[in-house]
């Protein structure tokens, strides 16, 4: 039997790279690939294509794969742990608690002028600590408390938002409802310098605790046979997944599906155990989201869909054939 | 081959219990339990559904703490041990619960090196003769690489004792892991366990089986010890026919000369008759 993993991980990373390259070309304005490769490591022939790739395209493509990366890394983390292939990090209300934030920022505090991230990134860790105490307020602390925790917080938190949107202006409610939609429009490199250390964070703590996450995988009983702190992985967990999503959410919108759809996709190729998985998905993730975005700002001409709608789009499509072809 | 062991019993226990009791909600699980475990004897929990055999093991390896009494691990209070402690002393098979991810054989087996490892540690290539060994031992070698949910159940428990072995711990708890089982892979899987020459205990549902392969029994009943010894000393029609509620004859296994156990059909009339008989 030949071992494939190396090749696999070579064809996983060209594959990024490739995807980073061309994605730079893509857009309203068609760049060529030599002057996105002269653009990048020597001098622009124009100004308008340095302006272009430099302060349009590459923070763009940067946010978006870290976005997919990040979202499909906790995506991964919550199923392993969960042992439940379809968490999601939008099961705990992270969108929910971003979306409350978003709106509250934008319709009642609107003169405070808090910025969406900010609002957003609020509005999600609220709901974190809501599902947290809750979690933590159940006496058994089981597994399926926390999932249900997490869609009640979600449900009441969705349910105060719509009740201040019916109730806001009309321009406040459509900037929320646009941004809940997701888009890289807004991306800049300020969006990186938070997003990226946490991913970089997650994965590091992923790595330290990967033997204790992979045991997890049988059972808890066999997990805390080996004497792991069950309870308190899964709780931790949580609080960096969380993390992770609120700071992707807080810039990038609600994209969805991601963290559902690419740990699926992956775990065929790569295995289940987290290593392997967390780094095949974060790079596989990423690129999903980078040409994701190519489409949403390509497809319509000058017109962009938001990505949230794509995602959802592709997700919803891959879920119908894993069913028919698990049958 | 008793007295070999008595001789120097205060040395070679590994685990013993005193006066154990457990309840949940004012529910008695556990009373009044004592028992011992020596070095590498083979000892068998048995008793009907219900009397407490899977709270007692929970008890043994500190997956529950008991109100009363205690647990000694190696001379030392068992609750004075880190989680990770005990871990690198007692494995444990517990009766697991079918996952919903493709974990091969190999990842199972891996595991075991849990609490052996610090964060961040990568596999040492003793580790990984560690596994390949464990692997050899349960017979496992060929299939390492298979998912766990589709081998066979005797193949999974197998598995599973893979990575109690790679655990490299003194002690081995295992649930029931004859449950579920023909009786081929029954009596493979006990011979594999009495031949890793640990110790044992182990809770069973057949008491031939447990006759058959336990160097020692313990009966329970509701949460109570109702004898605890040799075989011949626990497999006694009296208690038997008390504990199950069954009437019951006793002779010997025609292969291996150990006690047999043949129950009849609840039978009030043909219980008392053996009562006197017994009595005689």
């Amino acid at each position: 039997m030949i071992n494939t993993m190396p090749l696999k991980w070579i064809l996983l990373i060209f594959t990024t790279l490739i995807s980073m390259a061309l994605s730079l070309g893509l857009g309203s304005s068609q760049i060529g690939f030599n002057d996105v490769w002269q653009c990048l490591f020597s001098e622009c022939q124009s100004p308008i294509k340095h302006a272009v790739i430099h302060e349009i395209r590459l923070p763009r493509i940067l946010v978006g794969f870290i976005a997919g990366a990040g979202l499909a890394v906790a995506g991964s983390l919550l199923q392993n742990t969960t042992r439940n292939p379809l968490a999601d990090p939008y099961l705990f209300g992270i969108v929910s608690g971003a979306g409350l934030g978003a709106t509250l920022g934008s319709v009642l505090f609107a003169d405070a002028n808090l910025g969406l991230p900010f609002m957003a990134f609020m509005g999600a860790a609220f709901s974190i600590v809501l599902v947290l105490a809750v979690v933590s307020s159940s006496r058994q602390r089981k597994l399926e408390h926390m999932l249900l925790a997490g869609v009640a917080v979600s449900f009441m938190l969705s349910a105060m938002t719509s009740f201040t949107l019916y109730f806001g202006d009309a321009f406040a409610t459509n900037r929320v409802i646009f941004w809940l939609m997701g888009s890289l429009a807004r991306a800049e490199y300020q969006a990186l310098y938070f997003m990226a250390p946490v991913l970089i964070i997650a994965l590091v703590l992923a790595m330290a605790f990967a033997r204790q996450l992979d045991a997890l995988l049988l059972s808890d009983e066999n997990a805390k046979t080996l004497g792991i702190k069950v309870e308190w992985l899964r709780i931790g967990v949580l609080i960096i997944c969380a993390a992770l999503t609120a700071v992707i959410v807080a810039y990038c919108g609600g994209i969805g599906f991601v963290g559902l759809m690419i740990p699926h996709m992956i775990r065929p190729f790569f295995g289940v155990t987290t290593t392997k998985l967390l780094f095949a998905v974060a790079l596989s993730g990423g690129i999903f989201l980078v040409w994701v975005d190519v489409v949403a700002r390509t497809a319509l001409g000058s017109q962009e869909i938001p990505l949230g709608v794509i995602t959802s789009a592709i997700g919803s499509i891959f879920f119908l054939i894993l069913m028919r072809r698990m049958r | 081959m008793s007295n070999t062991v008595s001789t120097d019993s205060l040395t070679s226990i590994q685990l013993s219990a005193e006066q154990l009791g457990f309840s949940i909600a004012d529910k008695k699980i556990i009373e009044q339990v004592s028992l011992t475990l020596t070095q590498g004897e083979m000892l068998g929990v048995i008793g009907p559904n219900g009397a407490g055999k899977t709270s007692l093991l929970k008890l043994l390896y500190g997956a529950y703490q008991a109100q009363t009494g205690a647990v000694t691990l190696q001379s030392q209070n068992l609750a004075s041990y880190s989680a990770m402690q005990i871990a690198q002393q007692v494995a444990v098979v517990s009766q697991h619960e079918t996952n919903s991810f493709d974990l091969s054989v190999l990842d199972i087996a891996r595991m075991g090196l849990v609490p052996h490892k610090s964060l961040f540690a990568l596999d040492s290539a003793d580790d990984k003769q560690v596994i390949q060994q464990a692997l050899d031992k349960v017979d496992l070698i060929d299939k390492q690489t298979r998912i766990f949910s589709t081998l066979s159940g005797g193949e999974q428990q197998r598995a599973l004792i893979a990575r109690a072995l790679v655990q490299q711990a003194d002690i081995l708890i295992l649930d029931e892991p004859t449950n579920h089982l023909d009786v081929y892979y029954q009596h493979q899987i006990l011979s594999l366990i009495k031949k890793l020459n640990l110790s044992v205990i182990v809770t069973i549902h057949d008491l031939n089986l447990a006759a058959q392969y336990c160097d020692k029994l313990c009966l329970l009943n509701r949460g109570q010890i109702v004898s605890h010894g040799t075989p011949e000393q626990v497999l006694t029609v009296e208690q038997l026919t008390d504990v199950f509620r069954l009437p019951c004859m006793i002779d010997t296994q025609p292969f291996s000369n150990k006690i047999r156990i043949n129950f009849a059909p609840a039978n009030n009339q043909l219980l008392e008759q053996l009562k006197v008989l017994a009595n005689d």
